[in-house]
């Protein structure tokens, strides 16, 4: 039964019935609701529990400001915690539940708090907890369960979100009749509508956004006409025109929720969170990326509370959502109603509240003498006015039953009482200024509006309407429409304003006539009076922060909470900041206000992430093009940046260990194929390529011949390795440099930053071919055998030597040959066109069959690299290493006059004899394996702390040596040769020797035979 | 000579996308096209003879005629776009006209995605900043920018719109996949 709906009146379809739940009991409502009007209208104030003491809390607001009326929506894993349910829109089979309160909402055991709270006042956790450190851990778990209002939910979301980016030449954030204006004035003309844009005018592009179902804000809420359109019914006509102009977007359901530098502002769309789910296969939720050139900011305001003793009670409500709910949803919240006023608003939401049917029996008014045309209407409903009057406390807990009234000064406390079921407060109002603030823009006091306003714009942005502290409606039409016109002009549009339409006159002009009034000081037993009601902050706690000298508006905020709740104080941070003012003997602006930041309103992380949450998406995964036979040959995966690499292909029944040792030993007794694709590849040339590679790296390029290979070091200015590999000279001035697979990006713009900062005259062009050619390295004994069948080249070692390439072709597909080898045996690197590339896999491997040929991976290759002792950059080095470091003094040049590294070479620190030194390690146990990281210390029994002499870099078993072995940089490593060693782990120490960092073939028979 | 069997294209093992309802998007692989990269001192006159059309000098623009585009990627860069199974010839004319210039094929280098359909600018606006009203990204523009988490040469083709896509051949999985993902609700919708 919505017994206390209306019969007519509102916006709503009252012939359509929807269903709903609220704490399991069924309830209904009509399409146009929020789950607010539609409790409302079914009697139900009290929605949950508070914060801190768990006091019974009612709806109080009517939009996005209501701290309450936070409930849970949906089940499951689509399940929304701490949901306003006064923006939720209704639909047919909607489940909500009340937070915050166990085992039931009427009976809550967390109210014991609220007799407990005198012991904890604002700081508690910060006094209570700090002693003895220790026992943090023991109290957090208590603290963490007690905190908090809804709980998060714990399945995965089902939900999908999106989001995409925007341009426009205005965006009006907020479609009141300010911003409906504004968008009428920048939006291009459409023909016959108004008059015809000048001649070659594109139009400007507009987008309109507003939080609410319907556009019309303030409007919905009011009994106006516009035009001689009911004032409900306008903001639908505007809609119309608005949706029949190009590049005119409007969005409805649509939160601009951030307002970052350069007009780039965030605003979120809620597609589908009014229907229920599956009913439509859009996302969720939408985030809008909006870059804008104008912004006109038209986000209305929101009424303040006031601020005295039991003014959370359920049935305590802002003034303006009574009005609202009876005038837009038809409901009355409650049978018998007492204002208390500060300002003229207030007796126009009595008045429209007496209208709707509820007895509006008093209004008191802390003004000494109201006066005007809406004082004689409220008298001549009959309603008393009580002048120099404030509300000093209020009866009942989980309802208002009634409330006690004294005058101002506090001299006749108590002088009436008056039995109510509604208090319908208003304190004025406080401009929406969040998105301002948030642009940088500077809030300037307004005293006679007792509020902050928009100061001079931080960016090319116009505040209007009610967010400037302008109430009357005409005023707001009219300053929207120039607005609209002045911000397309910046945009390099011209147009005129639209015609500003006819309003009746019983709006007024929108003056409050206002007398600050912020709160009585009240003795304890008046009960809690609170400024802060989604956090359950009081003004005792703004004293108690004043004593202990949190006056700092920053620092009271954080010691009180103030502000801090999910509805960021917008309906506490004025008055909060007037108790405090109060307390330290300043005034408002002289107090300052905290920074307004994102978002105005909660955003869900999903809409955040959009589309790049999980798998495939969440990075960007690549892929060589013969991924797919890996695949399905039983490669297993490991991630080498955003490249998948095989790591070993596991036969039946194997393990990766028992995998990698097949592959490694394979390689050296027939012939292995390896997917090397991976590896960057860049090529370079010019006139000046070679005179450009002899700078970056440091071994000598200009002197290699084409058609020869060369491995090289390359250092940063410092002197450490950053980067290896084989670069072939492929004709006079051409390369082709090779990175390794992580450092390709790297290096690509090492060497553009040089050549375009630097060394711009030198003629050089680079370009990435990593993609463009697959390679396939083919190795071991009987790689020669193998490749020679497939192709005419002739491959013996006189007419194609170690580090040297031919073009060739390749099983009829056109590519190079590189001799060149990571393993220590004799291989060929294949390279063909990536698009032919599984092809030549798949004929290798039929060719190999009779070699027995085995596809490996990267563990095997680093196995028989590090048996070589061939390093991996990053590995083996960690950027403080140095080619003397690695051993490879051979591959710094003393010839050419500089290079990349030569001067950091010479530092004294890079001279030091002490230096980590790359060696060998021998366990003395062959068939121990050192855990790579580990820490080398000269003394096995050492006490802590431990001598610490290097680390150990590379580490495996060699099943080809029969024994581990191990890579490790030591403090004078190379002069240590044959030292014994100790490997400190938690629980054993390994010893081991220092040996020459080379454990197969050390003279390289089989690599170059 | 390799045979065509031999050679498969990056996106060969996905579907093409149809828009049957003329309302949504259509989505695919113009294979094996020839794309070379040109940098260097690039003479207008020397590409007009040798692909009879200009070279883009504005940023951000490409010039097309009918069997070749050059796209502008940079003030000493462009990608010439040509016919399936050409960049052999492709490099030769253009290392014949352009002595000054590096040419080098990436053709292997890069998948093409041709995109399509009256869904197309509003996917695409879901993984680029760029602005891409007609008014500011019209038929002819060109360029090089991020994309979702990847790097994309984005070429609109037509106003119609169509617009071709370069990826970097290893990416172009997750790119197609990203583009169907994006789009999915917005097509299940016209279903």
């Amino acid at each position: 039964m919505q017994s206390w709906r209306n019969s007519t009146g509102g916006i709503i379809d009252r012939s359509r019935r929807l269903s709903f739940t609220f704490d399991g009991r069924r309830l209904a409502g009509h399409p146009g609701d929020t789950l607010a009007s539609a409790l409302l209208a079914n009697g139900i104030h009290l929605v949950g529990r508070s914060f801190k003491y768990h006091r019974p809390r009612g709806i109080v607001g009517s939009g996005v400001e209501e701290p309450n009326a936070l409930v849970r929506l949906g089940e499951g894993g689509a399940v929304e915690p701490n949901a306003r349910a006064t923006t939720s829109e209704l639909f047919d089979g909607l489940v909500a539940s009340s937070q915050n309160r166990w085992p039931s909402l009427a009976f809550d055991v967390g109210a014991l708090n609220s007799v407990a709270s005198g012991l904890i006042p604002a700081g508690f956790y910060y006094k209570t907890f700090m002693w003895p450190a220790k026992a943090w851990t023991f109290y957090e778990r208590f603290i963490r369960r007690a905190a908090g209002l809804g709980q998060a939910p714990e399945e995965p979301d089902p939900d999908v979100y999106e989001k995409r980016f925007a341009h426009c030449d205005v965006l009006v954030v907020g479609a009141g009749p300010a911003g409906l204006q504004a968008a009428r004035a920048a939006a291009p003309a459409p023909a016959g509508v108004r008059a015809a844009p000048a001649a070659g005018r594109s139009g400007a592009r507009v987008i309109l956004a507003d939080e609410q179902a319907v556009p019309g804000g303030s409007l919905l809420a009011e009994h106006v006409t516009l035009d001689g359109v009911p004032g409900q019914d306008w903001p639908e006509s505007v809609r119309t025109e608005l949706a029949s102009m190009t590049d005119v977007t409007l969005l409805t359901r649509t939160t601009v929720a951030g307002y970052y530098d350069h007009n780039f502002l965030v605003a979120v769309e809620r597609l589908t969170d009014h229907l229920p789910s599956g009913e439509s296969p859009l996302p969720r939720q939408r985030l809008w990326k909006i870059r804008a050139r104008h912004v006109v900011l038209a986000t209305g305001a929101i009424e303040r509370p006031l601020v005295f003793p039991g003014n959370d009670r359920p049935g305590v409500m802002l003034g303006s959502a009574v009005r609202a709910f009876a005038n837009r949803w038809g409901v009355r919240c409650g049978a018998r109603a007492v204002v208390f006023a500060n300002n003229d608003s207030a007796y126009r939401s009595a008045i429209d509240a007496a209208d709707s049917g509820i007895h509006v029996t008093t209004i008191v008014d802390c003004r000494a003498a109201p006066r005007g045309r809406l004082v004689e209407e409220a008298h001549s409903r009959g309603i008393d006015v009580l002048a120099g009057s404030v509300i000093a406390g209020v009866e009942g807990r989980k309802r208002v039953r009634g409330v006690a009234i004294s005058t101002l000064d506090g001299s006749t406390p108590a002088a009436a009482r008056k039995e109510c079921d509604l208090v319908m407060m208003s304190g004025g109002w406080n401009p929406t200024v969040h998105l301002a603030s948030q642009s940088g823009t500077r809030l300037a006091w307004d005293e006679s509006l007792a509020t902050f306003i928009p100061g001079d714009a931080a960016s090319h942005q116009t505040s209007v309407g009610a967010a400037a502290g302008t109430f009357g409606l005409v005023e707001c039409l009219t300053s929207g429409a120039l607005a609209g016109t002045d911000a397309a002009a910046r945009a390099g549009f011209d147009g005129e304003a639209p015609p500003v339409p006819e309003v009746d006159d019983d709006t007024g002009d929108g003056a409050l006539d206002l007398e600050a009034f912020w709160h009585r000081p009240a003795s304890p037993r008046d009960g809690k009076a609170f400024h802060d009601l989604q956090n359950d902050v009081t003004t005792a706690d703004v004293a108690l922060a004043t004593r202990e000298n949190y006056v700092s508006v920053e620092h009271f905020k954080r010691y009180t909470t103030t502000g801090m709740g999910t509805d960021q104080g917008k309906t506490s941070n004025v008055n909060g900041l007037a108790i405090l003012a109060g307390h330290v003997g300043s005034s408002i602006p002289g107090v300052g206000h905290t920074t307004y930041r994102p978002f105005y309103t909660p955003v869900t992380i999903g809409a955040l992430a959009g589309i790049d949450t999980a798998g495939e998406l969440y990075d960007p995964v690549r892929r060589t093009p013969m991924h797919a036979w890996h695949a399905a040959n039983g490669a297993h995966f490991e991630d080498v940046g955003q490249w998948k690499r095989p790591y070993c292909y596991l036969r039946e029944g194997e393990s990766v260990e028992e995998a990698v040792e097949r592959e490694t030993r394979a390689v050296r007794t027939g012939v292995g194929i390896l997917d090397a694709s991976t590896l960057g590849k860049i090529d370079v040339q010019g006139k000046d390529a070679a005179a450009f590679l002899d700078r970056l790296y440091t071994g000598t390029f200009s002197t290699l011949a084409p058609g020869r290979c060369r491995y090289g070091l390359m250092c940063h200015d410092d002197g450490m390795v950053f980067d290896d590999g084989v670069t072939a000279r492929i004709a006079d001035n051409r390369f082709l440099v090779s990175t390794t697979t992580g450092g390709a990006a790297t290096v690509l713009n090492w060497f553009e930053e040089w050549l375009q900062t630097e060394w711009w005259d030198l003629d050089v062009h680079m370009t990435s071919v990593t993609t463009q050619w697959a390679a396939i390295a083919v190795a071991g004994p009987e790689s020669r055998d193998l490749v020679s069948g497939l192709t005419t080249t002739d491959l013996s070692s006189d007419a194609f030597p170690f580090m040297t390439w031919r073009d060739a072709d390749i099983a009829g597909i056109p590519g190079r040959i590189f001799r060149i080898s990571f393993s220590g045996e004799t291989g060929y690197e294949l390279h063909v066109p990536a698009s032919y590339a599984l092809s030549l896999w798949q004929i290798l491997m039929m060719a190999g069959e009779r070699h027995a040929i085995t596809p490996y991976g990267t563990e095997a290759m680093h196995v028989l690299r590090a048996e070589k002792g061939f390093i991996i950059v990053g590995q083996d080095t960690d950027g403080t290493t140095t080619p003397h470091d690695l051993g490879m003094s051979w591959l710094v040049s003393k010839k050419k006059p500089d290079f990349l590294g030569k001067r950091g070479l010479r530092r004294p620190d890079t001279l030091r004899e002490d230096r980590k030194q790359l060696v060998g390690l021998l366990t003395d146990d062959p068939q121990v394996v050192i855990p790579e990281g580990a820490h080398v210390s000269p003394e096995p029994e050492a006490k802590p702390p431990v001598p610490m002499e290097g680390w150990v870099s590379s580490s495996y078993m060699s099943p080809n040596c029969g024994h581990s072995i191990a890579l490790a940089l030591i403090r004078r490593g190379h002069d240590r040769m044959g030292e014994s060693v100790a490997i400190p782990l938690e629980d054993r120490t390994i010893r081991a020797r220092i040996v020459k960092p080379v454990f197969f073939d050390e003279e390289g028979a089989r690599l170059r035979g | 000579m390799a045979e065509a069997w031999q050679r498969q294209s990056p996106l060969a093992r996905r579907s093409p996308m149809d828009d049957d309802t003329g309302a949504g998007l259509a989505m695919t692989e113009r294979e094996f096209l020839a794309k070379i990269t040109v940098r260097g001192k690039v003479a207008d006159d020397a590409i007009r003879d040798a692909l009879g059309i200009a070279l883009p000098g504005e940023p951000n623009t490409a010039c097309s005629g009918k069997d070749h585009a050059i796209l502008w990627l940079g003030p000493d860069e462009w990608l010439v776009v040509g016919p399936p199974d050409t960049e052999k010839e492709l490099v030769s004319t253009l290392a014949t006209a352009l002595p000054d210039a590096a040419v080098i094929d990436v053709t292997e280098g890069y998948a093409t995605i041709r995109l399509g359909g009256p869904l197309a600018r509003e996917v695409l606006s879901m993984g680029t900043p760029l602005d891409l009203h007609p008014r500011e990204f019209a038929a002819g523009a060109a360029t090089r920018t991020l994309f979702a988490r990847t790097t994309v040469i984005l070429h609109k083709i037509s106003d119609d719109p169509v617009f071709d896509i370069h990826v970097e051949r290893s990416q172009a999985e997750y790119l197609w996949t990203w583009l169907e993902t994006a789009s999915r609700p917005y097509r299940d919708a016209l279903r």
